[in-house]
């Protein structure tokens, strides 16, 4: 979706009508709006964000009446903004309007037909039509305010989540494997009930209280998620709060510090414990065929001493034609002749070649087999004692967080203790939560594979009885629906998080000083950095900020396939529309304005970014300098007389004014032509 | 040789149209939650339609 034009008429600080025009144009994508604290960039942002929605963003609710002030003075009792935008070809006409005294809004929908004439679309279809191009709980998503930015959490928030599978489409994968198991489950039940077979029955019974089973835990471990997600923003929270006290600052530094070592010395303590688990179930059954296997060498080192080994086939019938010097098709085979040299290779090749090269791989395979076998204790030994390390590793920080603990419980303040309550609490809340869902987990895994073995068995019993093949003609259908389906997402969802990983670690690698790598977890979507030794590090807020930017760049470019490193063959249709920013630059250091810009404006089908007139500068109009297509000032207006406070904004060498003085407070939109 | 090859791929466009039908059809729904859907007779349908 591109957005070609909005029109605001009485809408908050904009007396009257006005409309300005977004840049739609592929090669020039971005348009740029600079304006003054309070002129209007947010309203602007929310005029856009309310006529696809219908509602604010959180920042901008409760912030007033809607409909123009001075309007309403004019006995005016209506705002409205229209939208004008266009998808694959088509083009639409969205408006919203807002009546004084009504309760809802009203929505209407056109389309433009190829002579320009607008045609409404059915008023029960406006709705479902505006939410395929831009769902409501992701418009905030698209329509940004910068000031929000903090708000926004990577350590895998589930509706982080949700909010990205959604924008990718995967929800919608999802419901259509559920719909098609649920076809599948009913072909099923439906031949149970024709055949009556009571195994059927059994299975059928069994099933059914696995999925509901299945069904519950899945939601318990999505609640749990939640509540640790949740929990650990609460103690992020708390933790900056506690920092905040002087004598409490050192001694929770030394405590993040321990916190922070703690997760990474058990995250490597997990790897550590996968990598010997998995090393024992391979070694293991090497290591008790260990006196089999060298009895086994011991008797071919033998047979190959005695020169016992037996002879290939084809051997001994060449050494008997070269014996008769005729060969069994009459042909006479002369000592020293052509035909005996013949037959001389193909002993060569019969004799040693191939035998050697079985004995040879042979050999090789049992000797690999030796060496584990003999080695699988010492190598044990190793792993053993790297998980010992990391397990001290772990009592370490643990103590130091102790200590922490007992300092900090000796700072007699009793805003101190306050929050050292809450922090244990919100501690003690994430414990519970990750024992309760692992154990949610190991079941839900269980239950998985008794659900797969089950139906493998009742595809046996029902591929044996021929009466409902008509149905079992269906069900195979759905079968291969369910499988090319599943496959298809897994691959998608394995190209998303590459493409993730890659570009959000090219964004930091590129305006980074430090060589920073980000890595998005495959379950929770939490995005973490490592630095060039593989260890997870700790960003500054500025950093964080940037990490927030470049998460935002790939998941919009990756939706748009704009994205250069890596791109998704999509199966599920993400959603592409404008990225809109309000203040993008409201909370980020200025060392990595040029860059977040960069980065947008390559990844962003269309982008309109709205700056205060003091973050515009030369370097930024540089970068952007061949995209800009539109650009705009908002002129805040202020009613009674003139003062001499004067804003202004310098573009392209030329001084232009961002306040004036005239009959009413207003906000006037002023074209600026840029080349 | 070919011949399989060529049933394979005509198989994976059919199924790959399919999917693409079906999740409009979800896209559809989840725009007017809410309201009562007929999501699994439609697609039971639009699958028995097809031969693949």
């Amino acid at each position: 979706m591109f957005i070609n034009s909005v029109t605001l008429e009485n809408f908050r600080l904009f007396h009257d009508k006005h409309e300005i025009q977004f840049s739609a144009n592929a090669a020039k994508p971005v348009t740029i709006i600079i304006a003054e604290n309070g002129a209007g960039k947010t309203t602007l942002l929310n005029a856009v964000h309310w006529a696809f929605t219908g509602e604010f963003t959180k920042q901008f609710q409760n912030s007033g009446s809607v409909i123009n002030k001075y309007a309403l003075d004019e006995g005016k009792k209506s705002c409205s903004v229209e939208v004008e935008f266009s998808n694959e070809k088509k083009r639409y006409l969205l408006r919203r309007t807002f009546t004084h005294g009504s309760r809802d809004t009203d929505l209407t929908l056109h389309e433009y037909d190829s002579a320009g004439a607008l045609e409404p679309i059915k008023s029960e279809l406006v709705k479902i039509v505006i939410e395929q191009f831009i769902p409501k709980r992701l418009a905030s998503w698209f329509f940004f305010d910068g000031e929000a930015i903090g708000q926004l959490h990577l350590n895998g928030d589930p509706k982080f989540r949700d909010e990205i599978r959604q924008t990718f489409g995967f929800s919608g994968l999802e419901r259509l494997i559920k719909t098609l198991t649920d076809i599948d489950k009913d072909y099923r039940r439906e031949e149970n009930r024709l055949l009556e077979n009571d195994e059927l029955t059994d299975i059928e019974n069994k099933l059914e209280k696995l999925e509901r089973e299945q069904e519950d835990r899945q939601r318990q471990i999505v609640n749990l998620t939640q509540t640790i997600s949740d929990a650990d923003n609460k103690k992020s929270e708390l933790s900056s709060r506690l920092s905040g006290y002087a004598q409490a600052e050192p001694i929770q530094a030394k405590r993040e510090r321990a916190e922070r070592m703690l997760k990474e010395a058990k995250i490597k303590r997990d790897q550590k414990q996968r990598l010997r688990n998995d090393y024992f179930t391979n070694v293991v059954p090497k290591t008790l065929l260990k006196d089999e296997i060298n009895s086994l060498v011991n008797e071919l080192n033998q047979k190959e001493e005695d020169q016992s080994l037996p002879e290939p086939f084809g051997t001994k019938l060449i050494e008997q034609i070269k014996y008769l010097q005729k060969c069994i098709c009459g042909t006479r085979v002369s000592p020293g002749s052509k035909e005996e040299q013949c037959l001389d290779q193909m002993m060569e090749k019969a004799a040693s070649g191939q035998l050697i090269q079985k004995i040879f791989s042979f050999r090789s395979e049992i000797g690999s087999y030796q060496k584990e076998a003999a080695e699988f204790s010492s190598r044990m030994d190793v792993l053993t004692s790297e998980i010992i390390d990391c397990e001290n590793n772990i009592a370490t920080q643990e103590q130091i967080i102790n200590q922490a603990n007992l300092d900090l419980s000796n700072i007699r303040n009793e805003e101190v203790i306050a929050i050292r309550k809450e922090l244990a609490q919100a501690e003690d809340k994430i414990r519970d939560a990750e024992g309760e869902r692992g154990y949610a987990r190991s079941n839900f895994d269980a239950a998985r594979l008794n659900i797969a073995n089950l139906k493998a068995r009742q595809d046996v019993i029902l591929s044996q009885l021929k009466r409902t093949s008509h149905i079992s003609k269906e069900r195979g259908k759905v079968a291969k629906l369910i499988n090319f389906v599943s496959d298809e997402f897994k691959r998608q969802e394995q190209e998303v998080l590459n493409a993730l990983n890659s570009e959000i670690s090219g964004v930091l690698l590129a305006y980074l000083t430090k060589n920073f790598t980000a890595q998005v977890d495959a379950n929770t979507y939490a995005v973490k950095v490592f630095d060039i030794d593989g260890r997870l590090v700790p960003l500054s807020t500025g950093e964080s900020n940037l990490l927030k930017f470049a998460v935002i760049a790939a998941i919009v470019g990756m939706a748009a396939n704009r994205t250069k490193l890596t791109s998704v063959n999509w199966i599920s249709e993400p959603i592409i529309a404008p990225l809109m920013f309000d203040a993008p630059f409201s909370v980020v250091d200025s060392e990595y304005r040029s860059g977040i810009t960069q980065n947008l404006s390559e990844l962003a089908s269309q982008l309109i970014m709205m700056f205060d007139g003091d973050k515009w500068n030369d370097e930024l109009a540089t970068i952007l300098r061949s995209k800009i297509g539109k650009m705009y000032v908002l002129v805040s207006k202020a009613a009674g007389l003139e003062k001499s406070i004067k804003k202004t904004v310098e573009i392209d060498g030329e001084v232009l004014s961002l306040n004036e003085y005239g009959e009413r407070d207003e906000t006037v939109i002023k074209e600026v032509h840029y080349d | 040789m070919n011949d399989l090859s060529d049933q394979k791929n005509d198989q994976k466009e059919i199924l790959s149209k399919l999917t693409q039908s079906f999740l409009r059809k979800i896209r559809e729904v989840e725009a007017s939650p809410g309201k009562k859907d007929n999501l699994k007779k439609e697609i039971t349908d639009l699958i028995v339609k097809e031969n693949f």
